[in-house]
C-alpha cells in the first residue's frame, strides 16, 4: 500500500482548511454570537439553563463572552428534560420536525441513547459532507469503490462515498464475515474501508491463512474507528503494509479524521467551536494539554450541543498541522468516566492496554476492565487470549501479571478466556473496556 | 465554511460511474447488483408513490431496522426524505430493544420499515415494547417477523428482497408490489420459488434467475397498481 501522503495531492478547500487562526478566531466570534440569537427563546433546555445563568443572547460577543458567561449543557440534562416533557431532542430543538431529515442516535451505553437531528442540505447527510474533507485529503477520488454500508445508526453512508465520485460497494464485515469481504475486495478492489476493533481482530486470526498484505494492496487507506487504537494492532496493520486512519467524533458535532500525517485528527472548526477543559479545575488547558472536550456545534440547523460536556479526554492543539492545515487537532485518551481508581492510583484502559498487547498470546488488545466503583481495591481484568496459540496458561496468567505490574504496580485479579468468548459478550462490535460488574 | 462550501466542493468532483454495488440475493448466491443513478431514481420514485399512499408526508417519522448490507433500505430512506419525511435507523440486532424503546417513546414513528426476525423475537416479550409498537399505524417486517409479531397481537405487512427487486406492499392489501417497469416475477410451477427477470434498461441484468426469498404471485391488489404482487408469508 502506498502512503495517504502520495495521494494528498490537493485539499478539497484549501481555503477553509487552511483558513489563518485569526480568521478562524473571526468567524467563531460572529458564529457563537449568532448561534445565541438563534437558540436562546427558540431551543427550551437552553433558554432555561441561560436564564438560570442570567445570560442573554445580546451577552455574547464573542469567544469571550460565551466562554465566560454560558452555562455547559450535559448529557444527563439533556436526558431529564426530554424525560419530564417528552421533547425528543431534549429541549435543543429550535425547529419543528417539518424540517428534519434523518434522526441518529448515540450508542446509548451510559443509559437511554439521545438523538442527533439532521437537515439535510440538497439531500446530503451533513455528517457524512463532514468526512469528505479528510478522504479526500487521503487521496480517495472519484471512480474509487469504497466498501461502506449502505445506512446504518448514523444514516447513509452510502453518501460519503457518493459525494466523493466514488461508488459504494454494500458490504458489513460484522454480518457478513471476512471470507465474503475478501471475496468482494478481490473483485471491486476499493480504495476504503472503516474497520473496528472486533473486525480488526478477526483480520488477525484471518492472517494466519490469508496474505493480507497481498489481499489489501488496493486501499489507498484504511479507516478505524469506534475506540482508540493499540500500538501493537497499529504495528501489525504496518506489517501488513497497511496505512490506518482513525476517526472518531468531534465531541458530537462532526467526524473527525487522523491526518495523513498521522499527528492527531483533525477537528474542522468551521463545523464547531471546541474547548478543553482541566477535569480538576475546570480551566482551559494550555495548548497541547490534556482536559474534558467541551463541544459547540456551529453545522447543526435543528439542534445544535451549546457548550456541551462530551466527557470524553482529550488532548488538543491548535498549532497548524504539518500537511498546511490550520483546524485543531486532537488526540483522544478514552471517557472519564473510564479513569479508575485501584487502592489509590489511578488507571486508565489505555494503560492496561499496553500490558495486554505486549503479550503475545494477548497482542489483539482484547480485555475488559471489570468496574464495581470509581474506587477499587482490586483491579479485575478479563483478557482474551488468542487460542490458536495454544498457551500454557498459567504461564500466560504469570506473564500478564508481570506485564501489568510494570504498567501499574498492582498485582490484578486476571479472568482469562479466549479472544472469541471475550468478543462474544459484545453485542455492538464494540469491545466495552470498562464494564460493570 | 460550515459545510455547504464543502457540500459544493462535492458536488463540482465527477459523479461516480454507478449509484451503488448491492447485492441480490439469489437462491444460488448473493452476487453483486451494480445499480446505475437512473435505476437508483426510478427505484425512489416507486418507493415513494407506494408510501405516499401510507400519507407519509412532512414531518413523519420513517424508522428503518436495516444491516447497512442491502440496497432496497437505502431505496425507501430516500423516498421517505423525497416526500417531506424524515428518517432513523436501527441495526436488526436482538440488543437493538433499547433503541428502538428510545424512537419509539420519544420520536413515535409512523412507518417502520425491516423490523427483523431477531428482534421481533425480544420485542414481543417485553410488555413495554408491545404496547408501544401496537401504537405504530404501519410496521413492515421481514416475512419471519410478521409472524413472531403476530404473535404479540402486533399487526404488520411483510416486505422482502426478492433477489434484484423489493416487494414492498402498499397501504391497501396485504400483498407486496413489485415494480414493474423494472422487474417482472413468476412464480415456479408446484413450489412457492419465485424466479425474477429485470428489464432491459437496468443495469443488473438477470434472465429468470431464482430468488432466495420464496413466496407466491397473487392475481392482483385492489389498488390497481401495475406490476406483480406477491404473498411473502
Amino acid at each position: 500500500m502506498a502512503s495517504a501522503l502520495e495521494w494528498s495531492d490537493s485539499i478539497l478547500e484549501p481555503a477553509v482548511e487552511c483558513m489563518p487562526r485569526q480568521d478562524l478566531d473571526a468567524y467563531h466570534d460572529e458564529k457563537l454570537a449568532e448561534l445565541g440569537r438563534l437558540s436562546y427563546g427558540q431551543a427550551p433546555l437552553i433558554t432555561k439553563l441561560w436564564d438560570g445563568a442570567g445570560v442573554r443572547p445580546a451577552d455574547i460577543r464573542g469567544r469571550a463572552d460565551f466562554t465566560a458567561k454560558v452555562p455547559f449543557l450535559t448529557k444527563d440534562a439533556i436526558r431529564d428534560y426530554r424525560s419530564d416533557t417528552g421533547a425528543p431532542f431534549g429541549g435543543l430543538e429550535r425547529r419543528g420536525l417539518t424540517a428534519l431529515d434523518g434522526v441518529f442516535t448515540s450508542s446509548g451505553t451510559t443509559g437511554d441513547a439521545t438523538f442527533f437531528a439532521e437537515e439535510w442540505p440538497r439531500g446530503w447527510s451533513p455528517h457524512w459532507i463532514g468526512a469528505t474533507r479528510a478522504l479526500y485529503g487521503a487521496g480517495i477520488r472519484p471512480g474509487d469503490y469504497i466498501l461502506a454500508g449502505s445506512s446504518g445508526m448514523r444514516g447513509p453512508q452510502s453518501h460519503l462515498a457518493q459525494l466523493l465520485g466514488a461508488v459504494p460497494v454494500y458490504a458489513d464485515v460484522f454480518n457478513d464475515g471476512w471470507p465474503k469481504v475478501l471475496e468482494i475486495i478481490e473483485r471491486y478492489r476499493p480504495a476504503f474501508m472503516t474497520l473496528v476493533g472486533i473486525t480488526a481482530v478477526g483480520l488477525a486470526e484471518l492472517s494466519r491463512t490469508v496474505d493480507i498484505e497481498r489481499a489489501f494492496s488496493c486501499f489507498k487507506v484504511i479507516g478505524f474507528a469506534g475506540e482508540p487504537l493499540g500500538a501493537a494492532m497499529r504495528a501489525r496493520f504496518a506489517s501488513w503494509n497497511i496505512e490506518l486512519l482513525t476517526w472518531s467524533t468531534a465531541g458530537d458535532v462532526a467526524l473527525c479524521f487522523e491526518c495523513p500525517r498521522h499527528n492527531g485528527l483533525h477537528m474542522w472548526e468551521d463545523t464547531g467551536f471546541f474547548e478543553v477543559l482541566d477535569v480538576e479545575t475546570g480551566e482551559p488547558v494550555a495548548d497541547g494539554g490534556v482536559g474534558e472536550l467541551i463541544s459547540t456545534s456551529l453545522c447543526n440547523t435543528i439542534a445544535p450541543l451549546v457548550r456541551y460536556r462530551t466527557e470524553d479526554l482529550v488532548r488538543v492543539t491548535r498549532a497548524q498541522c504539518a500537511c498546511g492545515r490550520t483546524h485543531a487537532r486532537q488526540w483522544p485518551l478514552g471517557r472519564l468516566g473510564d479513569l479508575i481508581i485501584v487502592r489509590g492510583v489511578s488507571v486508565t484502559p489505555g494503560e492496561v492496554w499496553r500490558a495486554v498487547e505486549s503479550v503475545p498470546e494477548t497482542s489483539a488488545g482484547v480485555f475488559q476492565i471489570v468496574k464495581t466503583g470509581s474506587r477499587m481495591e482490586e483491579l479485575k481484568i478479563r483478557v482474551g487470549y488468542d487460542q490458536a496459540t495454544a498457551p500454557d496458561l498459567a504461564d500466560l496468567r504469570r506473564r500478564l501479571n508481570t506485564a501489568i505490574w510494570a504498567e501499574l504496580k498492582i498485582e490484578p485479579n486476571l479472568e482469562l478466556m479466549t479472544t472469541g468468548q471475550l468478543l462474544a459478550t459484545s453485542a455492538t462490535g464494540k469491545i466495552k473496556r470498562v464494564a460493570n460488574a | 465554511m460550515n459545510l455547504l462550501d464543502t457540500l459544493e466542493a462535492n458536488l463540482a468532483l465527477p459523479r461516480g460511474p454507478l449509484a451503488c454495488i448491492g447485492w441480490a440475493d439469489l437462491a444460488a448466491d448473493r452476487v453483486p447488483m451494480p445499480v446505475s443513478w437512473a435505476d437508483a431514481e426510478a427505484d425512489t420514485v416507486w418507493a415513494a408513490g407506494i408510501l405516499a399512499g401510507y400519507g407519509i408526508g412532512r414531518g413523519d417519522h420513517c424508522l428503518f431496522v436495516t444491516a447497512g448490507r442491502d440496497y432496497w433500505p437505502r431505496q425507501v430512506e430516500t423516498a421517505v426524505t423525497a416526500l417531506g419525511g424524515f428518517i432513523g435507523n436501527i441495526s436488526p440486532a436482538r440488543y437493538e430493544d433499547r433503541r428502538l424503546s428510545v424512537y419509539l417513546r420519544f420520536l413515535p414513528p409512523t412507518l417502520i420499515v425491516g423490523l427483523s426476525e431477531e428482534l421481533a423475537e425480544k420485542a414481543v416479550r417485553n410488555d413495554e415494547l408491545v404496547t408501544l409498537l401496537k401504537g405504530v399505524p404501519h410496521i413492515l417486517a421481514v416475512p419471519a417477523a410478521v409472524r413472531i409479531l403476530a404473535g404479540g397481537g402486533i399487526g404488520a405487512k411483510a416486505v422482502a428482497a426478492v433477489g434484484p427487486a423489493l416487494a414492498l406492499p402498499c397501504a391497501e392489501g396485504d400483498g407486496a408490489h413489485v415494480d414493474g417497469s423494472q422487474f417482472s416475477v413468476a412464480q415456479l410451477p408446484g413450489s412457492r420459488a419465485l424466479s425474477v427477470t429485470t428489464t432491459a434498461g437496468r443495469e443488473f441484468q438477470l434472465t429468470n434467475g431464482q430468488a432466495a426469498t420464496q413466496g407466491s404471485v397473487l392475481p392482483g391488489c385492489g389498488c390497481g397498481r401495475p406490476g406483480h404482487v406477491l404473498y411473502l408469508r
